[in-house]
């Protein structure tokens, strides 16, 4: 496998609470693209807002190929949630273009044709780890492209389906627990180290937490390195991986926002924006407690 | 780089033509197969031509989405001849446009039908189920992926597992195409004035829509040839890549010059030239505006002398998501036993096509084969299989 080293050029980080009724996002879409996009749901409208604000923050021009990841676990559950309901509890058809957009890779259509991409557009997802398997695969294909400079824009998306009672009893979470949506995004690359603001080291999935400690134990961690925990593991679980380790603390977001499975992304385009200098280890387990994943970066 | 061989190893599949190769390249050869028909609830219009698996009954949304998943990847891991080690470490690459809708429709209809109105109409959500389930009942340590591109969802899980194995990150991968019947699928086309009214006629001028189709196919690649499976065994056929490219133009149906755009990258990422390509599996989903830019990107890649080309979608249906894993499956069964399957239902010649498929089966002794598939927000994806020389 080509040893291509992967660069981050723009980071954005995007969370919004969920709280009833649902955020009307179209002023802020407007407002970040200076034009309305008509007939488009929520859930492309997080991926536009939050893919514009990684590029308007990039240092490096988006090219025509840049290579389009989009990530998600529960793609446009609103959508699909209203259709389903329509179609078997009120007994009608949906209408054409609701029906097109609840495609999950509607978004990734969106995006390419406002960014007038001719390019690769995966929407990828994951039960647990979509923004981790989506940036695996993003780095994979840089390290292997025959291209002088492939970039690739790699974003986590997700939405809320209301009303949130619903959406907490089918996501397995308590009645008072706390919802976000998000659409955070990275700008990455290869081949040019003048612009970037991050290096990605690596992704890495584990079968387990032996694994995972292994691995990490045996690893050259850059200093000074800081470690997150995903939604999945509790302060006292990340503490306890800190101490394992050689780090030097815990990284918490600025901006605390709850749940939401494509944290991930959140945390890293978050830690980006203020850690300078710093590099981070992103670790998350699945909903079962089994499996994990894990990401390291370095800001440059 | 170092680039690996990678052999198709095994294929198993669940489709309305059968669950074995042998039943499917039989149906093929004879180059007929008549839909079933399927009546969509609360409306008045006739029942629509409907390609649904062996044994189903007429119900809308498929209740046993799990159980005809695992018919298909315990068939395609025994063709594979895979060894319990192998098993335990095999990476999921899922294709599906609906995932589980069919189930989750199903348990919906069970709860309006006992009088709980308020229940959820998503029961659970995550199109990443199917995947994790795959990856829990093998017990494998593997990475899983699931793609979500529509129409080209399977097409791209077999891309992007082809080029993992090929560049050595991985010795095996499970590539897994679901798509089985629900009413989501079926009245959003409808709504759409996609679908046929009676038949499924790819490039003919006479076409009308689509008819869907449910179907799983499971296909494992491998670094290693096949060795114990009767899989064309002798002359094995491996995966060379291709390419996923977007048209972010048109939302619906690609313009000719994307879908020459990807053929052109499939072959540029292959290093094989036009002339090198013996056989089409087209897209062809029978719908007037795909058809003939299908029919035209093809032209403006190969010139008028087309490669013989042909569609599957007659013989099973559009499978949507699981079309590049099922309709890849179909191809390998014929081929293996020496024949490009004819296209039934063309009858004339379209001009705005510009071009014949197939209407006779075609003798075929080897090379190069062109899988493509393109689906709704302009994502296209061109596959070449070959074999080995």
């Amino acid at each position: 496998m080509n040893d291509r080293l992967t660069y981050i050029y723009g980071a954005a980080a995007h969370a919004w609470q969920a709280n009833e009724p649902a955020l009307d996002l179209k002023p802020q879409l407007q407002a970040a693209w200076g034009k309305r996009f008509r007939r488009i749901n929520h859930f492309i409208e997080l991926a536009l807002i939050g893919a514009k604000s990684c590029l308007d923050q990039s240092q490096l021009e988006i090219e025509a190929d840049c290579d389009l990841y989009l990530a998600t676990e529960q793609g446009n559950v609103a959508g699909v949630a209203d259709i389903t309901r329509l179609l078997l509890k009120e007994q009608e058809a949906p209408m054409p273009l609701a029906f097109l957009n609840i495609s999950n890779n509607m978004a990734g259509f969106y995006l390419a044709q406002s960014l007038k991409l001719h390019s690769s557009n995966l929407t990828i997802a994951h039960h647990s780890f979509p923004f981790e398997t989506a940036l695996d695969l993003a780095m994979f294909n840089i390290a292997n492209s025959g291209r002088a400079v492939p970039c690739a824009l790699v974003g986590g998306v997700e939405e809320c389906a209301y009303p949130l009672s619903q959406h907490r009893q089918r996501m397995n979470l308590a009645a008072d627990a706390p919802l976000a949506e998000g659409s955070s995004w990275l700008h990455i690359g290869a081949g040019d180290q003048q612009h970037a603001l991050a290096r990605c080291e690596w992704v890495k999935f584990f079968a387990d937490e032996s694994g995972l400690l292994s691995f990490l134990q045996q690893a050259a961690l850059p200093s000074p390195t800081y470690l997150a925990g995903g939604d999945n593991i509790s302060d006292e679980t990340a503490v306890n991986f800190a101490a394992d380790l050689n780090v030097c603390g815990i990284y918490k977001c600025a901006n605390h926002v709850p749940f939401h499975t494509t944290h991930c992304a959140y945390t890293l385009a978050s830690f980006i924006g203020e850690k300078r200098g710093r590099s981070l280890i992103h670790i998350n387990r699945d909903k079962r407690g089994r499996r994990y994943a894990a990401v390291s970066l370095s800001v440059i | 780089m170092v680039k690996n061989r990678v052999f198709i190893r095994g294929c198993g599949v669940v489709s309305a033509i059968g669950t074995t190769q042998q039943a499917i390249a039989l149906t093929c050869h004879n180059g007929i197969a008549i839909p079933g028909s399927t009546t969509l609830p609360h409306s008045c219009e006739q029942p629509l031509p409907y390609y649904a698996l062996p044994g189903k009954t007429d119900k809308i949304s498929s209740p046993d989405l799990y159980k005809q998943i695992n018919i298909a990847v315990d068939s395609a891991i025994h063709d594979a001849g895979l060894t319990v080690d192998e098993i335990s470490h095999l990476p999921v690459f899922v294709g599906s446009t609906a995932g589980d809708i069919s189930d989750l429709e199903s348990h919906y209809q069970h709860e309006l039908h006992h009088a709980n109105v308020d229940a959820p109409p998503l029961y659970r959500c995550g199109f990443g189920v199917l995947a994790e389930y795959i990856i829990d009942r093998l017990q494998s340590d593997g990475q899983q992926f699931t793609f979500n591109t529509a129409c080209s969802s399977g097409a791209n899980a077999l891309l992007m597992a082809t080029r993992m194995v090929a560049a050595g990150r991985i010795a095996n991968a499970l590539v897994v195409g679901v798509e089985t019947r629900n009413q989501m699928s079926l009245q959003g086309f409808n709504t759409m004035l996609l679908l046929a009214a009676q038949h499924c006629q790819p490039f003919d001028k006479d076409r009308s829509g689509t008819v869907l189709g449910e179907g799983i196919g499971a296909i494992v690649i491998s670094r290693q040839k096949p060795l114990s499976s009767d899989f064309s065994a002798a002359r094995p056929y491996y995966c060379l890549g291709g390419a996923n490219l977007t048209d972010s133009v048109n939302i619906t149906s690609s313009d000719s010059s994307k879908i020459a755009a990807v053929i052109a990258q499939a072959l540029t990422e292959t290093n094989l030239h036009p002339a090198d390509i013996k056989v089409i599996k087209a897209h062809g989903t029978s719908t007037p505006a795909n058809d003939s830019a299908e029919a035209q990107g093809m032209r403006q890649l190969f010139g008028d002398e087309l490669p013989p080309f042909t569609s599957l979608k007659p013989y099973v249906g559009h499978t949507l998501g699981a079309c590049g894993v099922v309709e890849s499956i179909i191809m390998l069964a014929c081929l293996k036993e020496h024949f490009v399957p004819a296209t039934p239902g063309f009858t004339t010649f379209d001009e705005t096509c510009g071009c014949t498929p197939l209407t006779q089966r075609l003798p075929f002794d080897g090379g190069n084969i062109m899988l493509n598939h393109f689906g709704f927000g302009g994502n296209n994806t061109s596959l070449v299989i070959a074999n080995e020389p």
